[in-house]
C-alpha cells in the first residue's frame, strides 16, 4: 500500500526527468509555424534547388555511420530499446484502457443505479494507480535508452517534434492531477451532483490519456511514413504536417480500439483469478460477473479491430507500395500466419467462454445443441485463415506438387479467402453471443417467430454474400482488385450485427425468465479461456508491434534517415517470437505484482447490490 | 497458491506453444541484409556500359519490377516505353513538361505526379497523384548516374540512340 501512496511522487519524478531530457534534446527552440505552404507529404524538390526559406532553416536528416552509435558494454542497443518500448506500450495500453472501461462502468452504474458497476470501477482504478506509475517508469526507461543508444535519431526527432514533446509533458502533468483527483475523490464525490462532477473527471482523464497517445503516435508514425520533410529529411517547419502523416489517423483509431480490447482482457484475467480464488458464493458471483463484463468489452472491441487494421494497411500501401509489399508479400508474410493462429485462438476462447456461460441459466440448455455447428464453422474458417499461400518446399516436393502453390488449397492463402474466413468467424461469434443473451429469456411476443426467421434469413444471406464476394474478387478479378472484397464484406457483417441486434431487442422487449440466472455458476475451466485471451492479446500486441516497426527495415525514419548501426538488419520471425515471449513473461509477472500490491489495501469494497 | 501455480503454468504453456510455432514451425526465412551504405555507381565510360548499369538498376536496386510487372497490375508496363512516351507527350491529356522520351522517363522517375497514366493514380485523386515515389529519395536512392543509366537501358532496348549521360555515348551509342 505504501507503494501505492508513493505512486504520485514516482510519476512526477519520472516526468521531471522526461522534461529535462526533452529540453536537452530540443536544443534551440524552433518556432511552431502553421502557415508554411509546403506539401504535407515528402516533397519532390531537388537536392540542390528549390529549397524554401523554411526548409533552409532546418538541416537534412543526418547521415550516420556505425561509429555514431554509442556502445554500452553488456547491453544490446536494439534489444534494450525494443524491450523498454514494448513494456511501455503494454502498460500504456493498460492504463489508457482501464479509465475508458471505468468511465463506462461508472456511467452505467449511475444510469442503472446499480452499485456493482461502481464498486468494480473503483476496484479497477485502484489497480490502475500502480500500473500508472510503472507506465511512467517504463516510459522514462524507454526515453533514456533511446537517448543513450540513438542520440542522433532523438535529436532529429526533437528538432521536428519539440513543441509536441513539451505539449506531451504538460498533458501528462494534467493527466496526473486529474487521475489522483478522480481516484482519491471517488468516495467524496459519490452522491448527487458531485457524482456527475466525478464522472466528468473520468471523461477528462480519458481525454488527456487519449491526447497523450495521439501525440506519441505522431512520433512513431512519422518514423514509418514521414511527412513535412523533403527527400533529404529537411523539415518544412510546420509541425502539423509532420504530425498528420499517412499513418497517424489509422494508427490512432487502431490503437484506441485495441487498447479497449486489451484492457478488457486484462481485467477479465484479473476477474478470472479472483473467481478461482474466491471462497464465498458472493465473491464468486461478483467476479464471474466482472469477468463476463470484461470479456464483453474485450470481444466487443476485438470485432471492429480487423477493419481498423485494413485501413492501417491500406494507408501503408498508399504511402509506399514497396513497404506494403514488404509487409504482406515479403518475409513478413509468414508472420500473418502466426497472427492468424493467435486471432483464431482468441475467437475460439471467446466463443468457448460464451458457451460455458449458457450454464448460468437452466434455459441455456436449449441452445447447447447448436454449439457443435458453430464450433465447426469457426474451425473451418480458422483453417482457411491459417492456410499459407506460398509453401516452402524441397525441390522434389515442389516437383511433385507442380509448383510452390497447392492446386486446391493454394487459393485459400489469398487475402479474399482470409477476409471471407474472418468475417464468417465474426458472424458466428456474434451468433454465440446472441444465443448466450437468449439463454435466460423466453420471448412472449406473438410475432417473435417471424422476427427470428428474419434474423435467420439475414444471417444466411449475409454468409452467402460474403462467400460470393470472396470467391468473385478472389479468383475472377485482377490482382489489384483482390482486396476490394474487404469493404463490402465488412459492410455485410456490420449490417448483420446492427440489424439482428435491433430485431433481437424488439423480440425480447417482452420476455419471461427461463430459469434462475446464477452468476458464479461457471465451470472453473471457463476461467482459463479468460487467461488465454489475456496472454494471447499480450503476445499478439508484441508480435504486431514488431512487424509494424520492422517494415521500416534499415531505416530509423523510412526513406530519409538510415539506420547505420550494426543492428540495422531485420531479425527473423523466430527471433522476434522469442523476444516477445520473454517480454510477455516479464510483463505478466509485473501485472501479477500490481494485482498483489493493489489488493494489499484489503478486500474489495462490497457494493451492496442495487441502490435503488 | 495452487491456483496461482496452475494459472502460471497454463500461461507459460500458452506462451510456449506460440513461441514454438513461430520459432520452429514457421519456415526460418532470413531477411536480406541491408544494402551497403555507399553504393553510388560510377559513371560508365560507354553507352553500352551505361545501359548495362541501367538494366542492373532496373531489375535490382531501383525495385522497378516490384510494381511494373504483368502480375500485380499496380503500375503501367514499361515494354516499348520509348514509343509510348513519344505518344503520351503528344497526347491531349499530357500535363508534364517533357519534350522527348528521355525527358519523359526522367520526369516519371523524379516527379511521378507530373503526369499519371490514366488508371494508375492514387485512388480518389483522378490520376493527378502517382503512388510512385521520387526515385532519388532514400527509399530507393538512385543517383543521377543511375537515373541516366535506366533511361539508357530503355533506349538501348528500343534500339534507338542513347542520348543521356555517358561522355563516350558517341560511337557505341549510335
Amino acid at each position: 500500500m505504501a507503494f501505492v501512496k508513493k505512486a504520485p511522487f514516482i510519476s512526477v519524478l519520472a516526468l521531471s526527468a522526461l522534461l529535462v531530457l526533452i529540453s536537452f534534446l530540443s536544443g534551440p527552440s524552433k518556432a511552431f509555424s502553421a502557415d508554411t505552404p509546403s506539401s504535407p507529404v515528402i516533397s519532390s524538390q531537388t537536392h540542390d534547388a528549390g529549397v524554401t526559406a523554411a526548409q533552409a532553416a532546418y538541416p537534412p536528416a543526418p547521415k550516420l555511420k556505425a561509429e555514431d552509435y554509442p556502445k554500452v558494454k553488456g547491453l544490446n542497443p536494439r534489444l534494450t530499446v525494443w524491450m523498454a518500448a514494448q513494456m511501455h506500450l503494454w502498460f500504456a495500453a493498460f492504463v489508457l484502457a482501464v479509465p475508458i472501461f471505468v468511465f463506462i462502468f461508472e456511467a452505467i452504474g449511475m444510469a442503472k443505479k446499480d452499485r456493482r458497476y461502481d464498486s468494480t470501477a473503483y476496484e479497477f482504478m485502484r489497480v490502475s494507480m500502480v500500473a500508472y506509475s510503472i507506465t511512467a517508469i517504463t516510459g522514462g526507461l524507454l526515453l533514456l535508452s533511446l537517448i543513450v543508444f540513438y542520440p542522433d535519431l532523438m535529436k532529429y526527432l526533437a528538432s521536428i517534434f519539440g513543441p509536441t514533446m513539451i505539449l506531451y509533458a504538460l498533458i501528462f502533468f494534467a493527466e496526473t492531477g486529474v487521475l489522483y483527483t478522480y481516484y482519491y475523490g471517488w468516495h467524496a464525490l459519490d452522491r448527487g451532483a458531485r457524482k456527475w462532477a466525478h464522472l466528468f473527471l473520468g471523461f477528462l482523464l480519458n481525454l488527456s490519456g487519449t491526447a497523450l497517445m495521439f501525440i506519441a503516435n505522431a512520433w512513431v508514425t512519422f518514423m514509418m511514413t514521414p511527412a513535412g520533410v523533403d527527400i533529404r529529411g529537411a523539415f518544412d517547419g510546420n509541425v502539423w504536417h509532420a504530425v498528420h502523416n499517412h499513418l497517424w489517423s489509422p494508427m490512432n483509431l487502431h490503437r484506441f480500439i485495441a487498447n479497449i480490447a486489451y484492457g478488457g482482457s486484462i481485467v477479465g484475467a484479473y476477474a478470472a483469478y479472483k473467481f478461482l480464488s474466491s471462497n464465498t458464493d458472493e465473491d464468486r458471483a461478483h467476479y464471474d460477473w466482472m469477468g463476463y463484463a470484461a470479456n464483453f468489452v474485450a470481444i466487443g472491441a476485438l470485432l471492429p479491430l480487423p477493419f481498423a487494421g485494413y485501413w492501417l494497411t491500406a494507408e501503408i500501401y498508399a504511402y509506399s507500395q514497396q513497404m506494403g509489399i514488404n509487409l504482406m508479400g515479403g518475409v513478413f508474410a509468414w508472420l500473418f500466419i502466426v497472427q492468424a493462429v493467435l486471432i483464431g485462438a482468441l475467437f475460439l476462447a471467446a466463443n468457448y467462454y460464451l458457451w460455458c456461460g449458457l450454464s448460468r441459466s437452466e434455459g441455456g440448455r436449449r441452445y447447447t445443441k447448436y454449439i457443435k455447428y458453430i464450433a465447426f464453422a469457426l474451425t473451418v474458417s480458422f483453417l482457411v485463415w491459417f492456410t499459407p499461400h506460398t509453401l516452402v518446399l524441397k525441390p522434389s516436393e515442389a516437383q511433385a506438387l507442380g509448383g510452390q502453390y497447392h492446386p486446391y488449397l493454394g487459393p485459400l492463402g489469398l487475402m479474399p479467402a482470409k477476409n471471407t474466413a474472418v468475417n464468417i468467424m465474426l458472424l458466428f461469434t456474434y451468433l454465440s453471443f446472441l444465443l448466450y443473451r437468449r439463454s435466460n429469456r423466453i420471448a412472449i411476443s406473438s410475432w417473435a417467430i417471424y422476427g427470428k426467421a428474419t434474423q435467420a434469413a439475414i444471417f444466411v444471406s449475409a454468409i452467402a454474400n460474403i462467400v460470393y464476394l470472396g470467391v468473385y474478387y478472389g479468383y475472377f478479378t485482377n490482382t489489384v482488385y483482390k482486396v476490394a472484397s474487404s469493404v463490402p464484406q465488412v459492410v455485410t457483417t456490420l449490417f448483420v450485427i446492427v440489424s439482428c441486434s435491433l430485431i433481437e431487442a424488439a423480440i425480447y422487449r417482452r420476455s419471461e425468465e427461463a430459469g434462475p440466472y446464477r452468476w458464479g455458476r461457471m465451470p472453473e475451466r471457463s476461467q482459463y479461456a479468460l487467461f488465454l485471451i489475456a496472454v494471447t492479446f499480450t503476445w499478439l500486441m508484441g508480435l504486431m508491434g514488431f512487424v509494424r516497426s520492422a517494415i521500416r527495415q534499415h531505416w530509423h525514419v523510412y526513406s530519409v534517415m538510415r539506420d547505420a548501426s550494426p543492428d540495422a538488419f531485420t531479425p527473423t520471425i523466430g527471433y522476434a517470437a522469442r523476444v516477445v515471449s520473454v517480454g510477455t513473461i516479464i510483463f505478466m509477472a509485473i501485472v501479477i505484482f500490481i494485482f498483489w500490491v493493489s489488493n494489499l489495501s484489503g478486500r474489495r469494497p462490497h457494493g451492496g447490490g442495487r441502490a435503488g | 497458491m495452487s491456483n496461482f501455480l496452475k494459472v502460471a503454468a497454463f500461461s507459460l504453456f500458452i506462451i510456449g506453444v506460440y513461441t514454438f510455432f513461430a520459432d520452429r514451425l514457421i519456415p526460418p526465412i532470413a531477411p536480406q541484409a541491408p544494402p551497403p551504405l555507399t553504393e553510388v555507381a560510377a559513371r560508365p565510360m560507354t553507352a553500352d556500359g551505361l545501359a548495362r548499369l541501367g538494366e542492373e538498376v532496373f531489375k535490382g536496386k531501383g525495385a522497378c519490377t516490384l510494381c511494373h510487372n504483368p502480375v500485380g497490375g499496380r503500375a503501367p508496363l514499361l515494354d516499348g516505353i520509348i514509343i509510348k512516351a513519344n505518344e503520351r507527350i503528344k497526347g491531349p491529356g499530357y500535363r508534364g513538361g517533357a519534350k522527348d522520351a528521355a525527358e519523359y522517363i526522367r520526369e516519371s522517375m523524379v516527379n511521378p505526379s507530373a503526369y499519371v497514366v490514366p488508371g494508375f493514380g492514387v485512388a480518389g485523386t483522378h490520376d493527378t497523384k502517382s503512388p510512385m515515389p521520387d526515385v532519388r529519395g532514400s527509399e530507393i536512392g538512385l543517383s543521377e548516374v543511375e537515373i541516366d543509366a535506366v533511361i539508357a537501358y530503355f533506349q538501348r532496348s528500343a534500339g534507338v540512340e542513347v542520348t543521356v549521360g555517358s561522355p563516350a555515348a558517341g560511337p557505341e551509342g549510335k
